[in-house]
C-alpha cells in the first residue's frame, strides 16, 4: 500500500497546495504522536516513527483540505447536511457506468 | 498426450491448459506434476510460495482426472458447468480457505503475510473447532473458482498485512522479482506476481488497495486487473482499508483475465458493498478490438515524475494502439494531485482501526515499517477520515465526467520509475528511500480512491532487462473495455517469453 510521510517533497499535495494558496503545512509534533498514541493505548516508542506518522498525517490532513477547496472552487461541493454520505460510494459508481457500447 | 517440447504444461494459459484436460490431451496430473515442478523452481528464485502442499495437489489432480475421464466418457462437455476442472492455482495467503483445497490455506486461516497472525490463528482454530465462536466463511472468490473445478495447491507471499508496495517482509523472507531476484517484486500481492511470471501458477488472485495486484503485476511482467469497487465480493479475505479494498487476479493474459472474471464477479449475499450489476460478456468482448476506442493522456500529474525511459516505452504503446485502430486524445484530470494522499487518509484510517487490538497486544511482533503503517491513523482525526470519504462522491463523478466523457480509457505508465532494487527500498536505505516508495503508487493509489477500474498490461522491457508496464482507467464497471486494450496490446506487442523462467530467453 502507501507510505506515510512521503508526500511533503514528491507527492501531489504539496502541488496542490501551492497552487491553492495554501502555504503551510499542519504542525503536529512527534510528541503529540506519541501521546495520541498513549491515549489509544497503542504505543508509538520510537522517535523516528513518531516523526513519520506526522508528517504522513499532516499531509493526509492536507489533502483533505485541498480537495475541498479545489471542489469548492469548482463550485461541485454538495452540501455536507443534505447531500451524498459516504455510504453512498458503490451507488455512485454504478451511477457513472456507462452501457457497455464503448 | 503430446505437447511441443518445448513447452511445458505449466506454461499453458489457464483457458488452455483446461481445454486440454476437457478433451484429454492433458491430464491432471501431468499438469500438476509440472505445476510443482516449476513452483519449486519459483521457490528457490522468489520466495514466491508462503506454502505449498504437493501431495494434496496430486490427489486432487488424480480425482479430477477421473471426473474429466468419466464425463468424457459420457458425452458430457465440462466448459459450462466446471471450466477449469483439473487446473491448478495458487492465490496470494489472504483468504479463508474453503476446507476442500489441497493447499491455500485449505480449512486453515490465512497468515497475511505476518508472524502476528500465527498465534491469533492458532487461538481463533481452537475457537471454531470447540464452536465457541464461529468460523469465518470461506473466501467466496476462492469458493467459487473451486466451484469451476479450480484446484488451490499453495499460498502465495505477500507484504505484511498487504502493508507494502514492494515485496519486502521480514518475517517470511522477501519475495523476489521474477525476472531478476535483487529487484523487487512490488507488493502487496508479490508471490501473486512473481508466481505467475515464473508460471508457477496460470493465475493468481490477489488485492489491491493501492496498487498491490497492478505493481506486482507490472515489476513482473504480467497483467494485473484492479476492477471497480464492488464489482468483486470480499468475503473470506483479509481487511485492509474496507472502503477501498478490492481484490483482482494477475495472468499472463488478457482470455484468462476475462474467463476467470467471469466466474468471480458478482454479489456473494455476503458482502454488504459488491454490486448487483449483472456482468457482461468479457471474453466476447476481446473479440471487438480497439478500432474508435478514444484513449486519453493526462497532460497533468500522471506523467510528471515519469523517467524518459518509462515515457517512451509509454509513446510506443500508444503508437501500436493507434496503429490498432484507437485515436489518442490528450485530457486535463481534474483534481488529480490530492488523490494519492485522499487515499492514505481513508487507508490509513481503517488500518489502525483494523489493527488497533493487535497493536496493543503484540506491537512489538510487526515488522518496523508495517507498525509504521498499521498506527498512522492514530494521528489522523475521524473527522478528516469521514471528510476524505465524503469528498470522494463529487470528485469521482467530476473525474468520470471530465475524463470519460473524453476518452474511453486513460493511459498512466502503472510505475512511473523503473523497478527499483531490493536494497534500496529495504528499512534503512535511506532518504531516497520514501521518495521511490510514493512513487511506485503516484499513479495507481488515485484510482483505488475513485474506485475506478484499472489494468496493468506489460509493456517491454528496459534497458536493464526489467519489465515495463502501461496502465489503462476506465469508467466504473467497464472492465470489459480495459480487457479488450490488454488483449490488443499482448497480441502487438508482446513480451518476452515465460519471464523468469527456465525458458526466458
Amino acid at each position: 500500500m502507501t507510505e506515510p510521510g512521503i508526500s511533503m517533497d514528491v507527492s501531489p499535495s504539496a502541488t496542490a497546495r501551492l497552487e491553492l494558496g495554501i502555504a503551510s503545512s499542519p504542525s503536529l509534533s512527534p510528541a503529540a504522536v506519541r501521546e495520541l498514541g498513549a491515549l489509544a493505548d497503542i504505543p508509538i516508542d520510537d522517535e523516528a516513527m513518531a516523526l513519520r506518522i506526522a508528517v504522513g498525517a499532516g499531509a493526509a490532513v492536507m489533502a483533505v483540505a485541498a480537495a475541498r477547496v479545489a471542489l469548492q472552487v469548482a463550485g461541485a461541493l454538495d452540501d455536507a447536511l443534505l447531500g451524498g454520505e459516504p455510504a453512498d460510494h458503490l451507488a455512485t459508481l454504478e451511477s457513472l457506468a456507462g452501457d457497455g457500447s464503448r | 498426450m503430446s505437447l511441443p517440447s518445448a513447452i511445458d504444461p505449466c506454461d499453458l494459459s489457464l483457458i488452455e491448459a483446461a481445454a486440454r484436460l476437457r478433451e484429454g490431451r492433458l491430464t491432471s496430473t501431468v499438469l500438476t506434476e509440472s505445476v510443482l515442478a516449476r513452483a519449486a523452481w519459483a521457490q528457490a528464485r522468489t520466495n514466491c510460495f508462503l506454502r505449498l502442499d504437493a501431495d494434496a495437489a496430486l490427489r486432487a489432480a488424480s480425482l479430477a482426472d477421473e471426473h474429466l475421464a468419466v464425463a468424457r466418457a459420457a458425452g458430457v462437455d465440462l466448459a459450462a458447468t466446471l471450466p477449469f476442472l483439473g487446473v491448478p492455482l495458487a492465490h496470494k495467503d489472504m483468504f479463508v480457505g474453503t476446507g476442500s483445497s489441497a493447499g491455500a490455506a485449505g480449512g486453515l486461516l490465512p497468515s497475511c503475510g505476518s508472524r502476528v497472525r500465527e498465534v491469533a490463528a492458532l487461538l481463533a482454530a481452537e475457537r471454531h473447532a470447540s464452536d465457541i465462536a464461529p468460523r469465518p466463511p470461506a473466501a467466496t472468490v476462492i469458493a467459487r473458482l473451486e466451484a469451476a473445478g479450480a484446484q488451490a495447491i499453495g499460498a502465495l507471499n505477500m507484504a505484511e498485512f498487504a502493508l507494502g508496495a514492494t515485496g519486502h517482509n521480514a518475517a517470511f523472507g522477501d519475495c523476489r522479482n521474477a525476472w531478476q531476484p535483487e529487484f523487487v517484486a512490488g507488493g502487496s500481492s508479490s508471490g501473486s506476481g512473481a508466481a505467475v511470471a515464473c508460471r508457477a501458477t496460470a493465475l493468481s488472485i490477489g488485492s489491491d488497495t493501492g496498487g498491490s495486484v497492478r505493481i506486482p503485476a507490472a515489476a513482473n511482467g504480467v497483467l494485473g486487473l484492479k476492477p471497480t469497487y464492488g464489482l468483486l465480493p470480499r468475503t473470506g479475505s483479509m481487511k485492509l482499508s474496507p472502503s477501498i479494498d478490492t481484490l483482482g487476479p494477475i495472468a499472463h493474459c488478457a482470455a484468462d483475465l476475462a474467463a476467470v472474471l467471469q466466474i468471480i464477479a458478482g454479489a456473494d449475499g455476503g458482502d454488504a458493498l459488491a454490486s448487483h450489476r449483472v456482468p457482461p460478456d468479457y471474453a466476447a468482448a476481446l473479440e471487438r478490438g480497439i478500432e474508435g476506442l478514444r484513449i486519453g493522456v493526462p497532460r497533468n500529474h500522471f506523467f510528471d515524475v515519469a523517467t524518459p525511459e518509462v515515457r517512451t516505452a509509454m509513446e510506443r504503446c500508444l503508437a501500436v494502439l493507434e496503429g490498432a485502430g484507437a485515436r489518442i486524445i490528450e485530457v486535463t484530470v481534474p483534481d488529480a494531485a490530492p488523490l494519492a494522499e485522499l487515499s492514505r487518509a481513508v487507508v490509513y484510517s481503517e488500518a489502525t482501526a483494523l489493527h488497533a487490538s493487535q497493536l496493543r497486544a503484540e506491537a512489538a511482533r510487526y515488522t518496523p515499517q508495517v507498525r509504521l503503517r498499521a498506527s498512522t491513523g492514530l494521528a489522523i482525526p475521524g473527522t478528516v477520515y469521514l471528510e476524505a470519504l465524503r469528498l470522494r462522491l463529487p470528485l469521482l463523478g467530476r473525474f468520470v465526467r471530465e475524463v470519460f466523457d473524453r476518452c474511453d480509457v486513460l493511459h498512466t505508465p502503472t510505475l512511473p520509475i523503473p523497478v527499483p532494487r531490493r536494497d534500496e527500498t529495504d528499512v534503512g536505505a535511506g532518504s531516497g528511500l520514501w521518495e521511490i516508495l510514493a512513487k511506485l503508487v503516484h499513479c495507481t493509489a488515485p484510482f483505488n480512491y475513485l474506485g475506478l477500474p484499472a489494468i496493468a498490461i506489460p509493456a517491454g522491457l528496459d534497458a536493464r532487462g526489467l519489465p515495463l508496464s502501461a496502465q489503462f482507467v476506465a469508467r466504473p464497471f467497464a472492465e470489459a473495455t480495459l480487457l479488450r486494450v490488454a488483449a490488443v496490446q499482448q497480441r502487438l506487442l508482446p513480451m518476452p517469453r515465460a519471464a523468469g523462467s527456465r525458458h526466458a530467453s
